[in-house]
């Protein structure tokens, strides 16, 4: 709050409204809420720069709908699905760019792991495998993977009960093994 | 390469616990047990499968490929989206919300002056629609007072006739004047109920009218004389009304038109003429 003060002395933001009480609970929130929305669009997007631009426009939107969120508590829920609808399309739309500019080649490389690794390879095969999870699957990845996120915090985000989120870890782990498991040297493809 | 009887088992064992992911991944302390020695049963491999693994050296190898590969999978995934997001990015956030409640702030200001604006030019628009007209611009005094030719000539006007009559005198030769453009709209009818309705006035504003080089002296004196009224305007408006001096009746002569060969001509009584030119 008192950056947006600083920026607008004696504006409304001042003023003892009920805007300035929800500006300030917005400021109070709003380095956490980047934080996370940055990280769930780098989830999904798998670059920096798309990501940033997702996560200012995730706050954006934050921001305009915040006084109409009553439960506060559910801040970081309700971000990370506004994160995860705007990554999504803007991650559709890059798609069907890509799909236009350039085709990605399905060939399998003849590469170790680490060869593919040091090359980047495997990240760009990572990333793609996630990309190809069932959504909810995905979701839970990503929110799991977030660090300092337990399952009993994701299924705090997910609204879900702490069981299904370790069910789809498990689910969605083994789905990529299974995608990935070429990546093993001396290993057949199943 | 693992057995293959053993490829599933394999994977799901490697899934239950990972070891080298247990160090890098929270998630994973969640899903494998808390004990840090783990047993065959905890890690999810079954009396028969590690059996299988004291035999088999290749299964046993493709075990560990998995953990290694779930284990890189894993520190992937963490490693994603982990990412700290950049310092600007909540700088920017914080000069868009301030920026947007500039905008909501203004907002009101904007509708507020808008449509004060709308009402003005409304008012304005009914003013001008409504007023009691003066349809002539007043010239100056000292466009009255140049001898140039081609300049201003100011006529001084006593009434409102003198404008019809000066009009309709030099209608062919001068431009275009409010002057003339007044002699257009106006009946003769509706000029007299005007004059007669503004009989009292004894000074009207002057005006100005352009004449050609060498008619200057002839409007003067014609201008002169409707002031001092020597000329009957009523009657310059009824010669020029009456004096026919608009354009002859158009007359349509019948077209000739020539027949083709061979064509018949249908005369106005139904008989046929054959004709090469009627």
């Amino acid at each position: 709050m008192q950056a947006l003060e600083a920026i607008l002395p004696g504006s409304r933001v001042s003023s003892g409204s009920e805007t300035t009480q929800a500006a300030r609970e917005f400021e109070e929130l709003l380095a956490d809420g980047a934080t996370l929305a940055f990280r769930v669009a780098m989830g999904v997007l798998h670059n920096r720069a798309d990501a940033e631009e997702v996560a200012q426009e995730t706050l954006l939107r934050a921001y305009r709908s915040f006084k109409g969120l009553r439960e506060r508590g559910a801040f970081r829920g309700w971000l990370c699905r506004i994160a995860w609808r705007l990554a999504l399309d803007r991650q559709r739309g890059t798609r069907r760019r890509e799909k236009r500019e350039l085709a990605v080649p399905e060939t399998r490389p003849e590469s170790s792991v680490e060869q593919l690794a040091a090359a980047g390879e495997f990240e760009r095969h990572l990333s793609r495998a996630m990309d190809e999870l069932p959504e909810k699957l995905r979701q839970t990845l990503v929110l799991a993977g977030i660090e300092g996120y337990s399952t009993r915090e994701v299924a705090t985000l997910l609204d879900v009960p702490e069981g299904t989120v370790k069910s789809r870890l498990h689910l969605a782990r083994k789905q990529m093994a299974e995608k990935l498991i070429w990546h093993v040297p001396n290993t057949k493809n199943s | 390469m693992a057995c293959s009887k053993y490829e599933e088992q394999l994977t799901e064992a490697a899934l239950a616990v990972n070891v080298a992911a247990l160090l890098v991944h929270p998630y994973a302390r969640s899903a494998a047990p808390a004990s840090p020695e783990i047993s065959n049963a905890e890690v999810g491999v079954d009396g028969t499968l590690a059996r299988h693994l004291q035999d088999c050296a290749s299964c046993r190898a493709a075990l560990d490929e998995r953990r290694v590969l779930l284990a890189r999978i894993d520190r992937g995934v963490t490693g994603m989206v982990s990412a700290e997001p950049p310092t600007a990015l909540i700088s920017r956030v914080r000069q868009e919300v301030a920026a947007a409640q500039v905008s909501h702030g203004a907002r009101w200001w904007q509708w507020a002056g808008a449509g004060i604006g709308l009402a003005a030019a409304a008012a304005l628009a009914l003013f001008l629609l409504v007023r009691p007209g003066v349809r002539t611009p007043q010239p100056s005094k000292a466009d009255q007072a140049s001898n140039a030719p081609s300049a201003p000539l100011g006529i001084p006007r006593s009434n409102p006739q003198q404008r019809t009559s000066v009009a309709a005198g030099t209608a062919a030769s001068l431009p275009r004047t409010p002057l003339a453009v007044e002699k257009r709209r106006g009946a003769a009818a509706n000029r007299a109920a005007f004059h007669a309705a503004n009989a009292s006035e004894t000074r009207l504003p002057e005006f100005e009218v352009i004449v050609p080089p060498g008619q200057r002296e002839a409007i003067i004196r014609f201008a002169e004389a409707l002031r001092m009224r020597s000329i009957d305007e009523t009657q310059l408006v009824a010669a020029s009304k009456d004096d026919g001096a608009g354009p002859p009746p158009l007359e349509l002569k019948p077209l000739k038109i020539q027949l083709l060969d061979g064509t018949e001509e249908v005369t106005d009584d139904g008989a046929k003429a054959n004709g090469r030119m009627k």
